[in-house]
């Protein structure tokens, strides 16, 4: 069986340090920053510990409805979308993720868009 | 002389200290660490009141009591960086009166951390029960496998005191002809849209399982043998309703055979209701199909040799 990026890059051990970045990354966002107002941390922790552990091919999995009501009605804007990305784009670099796996997890991501932004 | 709170000095506890008088009100001696952590709120040049450490903790500080020193946690946003600071809340005594002194730890990264661990074991547990879900489902149909079918009703009899309870075998007639005529793909969709059809019939109190190609068992505990023979009946009513859109220009009916044994009547454990189950229902196939056949130890008993020659017949066949 094809080993996921999960596993390849250290499975739950690296996923901690990942989301300790994005965590970081988004709320020291200006863009960000304000969607967060309120949002519980352990929500907040455990929402972004799934998306890693889903997007990397790992044992968590992302339903498409629970996504889109979890963001919907937050006015989430392309700007802001775009913002994420570039905190996302730049955890993975700092993680020495390889180019082709980036664009593997970004082509997942880009295709809940729709969900996301309103 | 009795010490003056405000002669403290809190500069070397290096961790962000305040004191302030027990009663509402009065002055607070606090460090530099505590008021760069609590700046936005404090103001830089204000003397923070008795008041104010409570706005500040969040109204908490009124059910605290210093004895027990609980720590009350409070969020501190410093920029955009967010913190979590857990405070104690301890008595200290000059003798004359009473003070609290407020010391901060931050906990932010150790809260970060059970939050990922908790989210870890939710993430671990979930995926656990979805491999169990799927060691345990047929993928094609999405109804129990044969090993469910097995563990599920050794539960139901070591749960279940007097339990009454049928195990029926379905059938579905002329399977193999689908098959062989419209291809595998329209045979898959033959199985499922009969397992659907079924699974509706048969609401609760039942084991659905598929234990063959075209073969599945029912396990009906709703309390009667009639009451399950009926729900049958229904589900073949159903099934001989549906029109299945073939590949080619015409669309075919579906019908199936079933077999009824009967728990403690037929049979104590499930291969032995599986067999009896299993000679009724090539009975239901030697008699024209499309029919639920209750198994019958007289009916078998008459040692009946056409039947049983046309039964093997037919099993050779199917």
């Amino acid at each position: 069986m094809e080993q996921s990026l999960f596993e390849k890059y250290g499975g739950f051990a690296t996923i901690h340090k990942v989301v300790e970045h994005f965590y970081d990354g988004v709320l020291d966002n200006d863009i960000l920053s304000p969607y967060f107002e309120g949002v519980d941390m352990s929500q907040l922790i455990d929402h972004q510990t799934r998306f890693f552990a889903s997007a990397m091919g790992g044992p968590a999995s992302f339903d498409d409805n629970h996504l889109e009501n979890m963001h919907r009605g937050r006015g989430i804007t392309e700007e802001a979308w775009d913002a994420v990305v570039a905190v996302l784009l730049d955890t993975l670099n700092a993680f020495n993720v390889e180019e082709g796996d980036i664009q593997l997890i970004a082509g997942a991501v880009a295709s809940k868009k729709p969900l996301i932004v309103q | 002389m009795p010490v003056n709170f405000t002669d403290l000095p809190l500069e070397g506890i290096g961790l962000p200290a305040a004191v302030f008088r027990w009663e509402a009100g009065q002055h607070v001696h606090v460090n530099a660490a505590f008021r760069t952590l609590m700046e936005d709120r404090l103001g830089p040049d204000k003397a923070p009141l008795f008041e104010d450490l409570d706005a500040l903790l969040g109204g908490q500080l009124q059910d605290v009591n210093p004895e027990s020193k609980d720590p009350i946690t409070q969020e501190i946003k410093i920029g955009h960086k967010r913190y979590s600071y857990e405070f104690t809340v301890g008595l200290i005594s000059n003798g004359e009166t009473r003070a609290a002194m407020l010391l901060g730890v931050d906990k932010s990264d150790v809260l970060k951390a059970e939050a990922k661990l908790n989210s870890y074991v939710r993430i671990i547990e979930e995926n656990n029960r979805e491999l169990q879900r799927l060691a345990n489902t047929d993928p094609l149909t999405e109804t129990a496998n044969r090993r469910a079918l097995f563990n599920r009703f050794q539960e139901l009899v070591q749960q279940v005191a007097d339990l009454h309870c049928t195990v029926s075998i379905l059938d579905i007639d002329h399977f193999k002809r689908y098959n062989d005529e419209y291809g595998h793909d329209f045979g898959d969709f033959v199985l499922k849209t009969f397992a659907e059809q079924v699974r509706v019939q048969l609401a609760d109190k039942t084991i659905f399982a598929r234990i063959g190609g075209e073969e599945f068992c029912v396990v009906d505990y709703s309390g009667s043998a009639d009451i399950a023979k009926g729900k049958l009946q229904g589900a073949l009513d159903a099934v001989r309703d549906l029109q299945l859109g073939t590949p080619k220009t015409e669309s075919v009916n579906i019908t199936f055979s079933a077999g009824v044994a009967e728990f403690g009547k037929d049979g104590e454990t499930l291969d032995e209701l599986l067999k009896n189950a299993d000679r009724a229902l090539y009975y239901a196939k030697a008699n024209g199909r499309s029919c639920v056949i209750p198994y019958s130890a007289e009916l078998f008993e008459k040692r009946d040799t056409t039947l049983i020659a046309r039964v093997d017949n037919l099993k050779s066949r199917e």
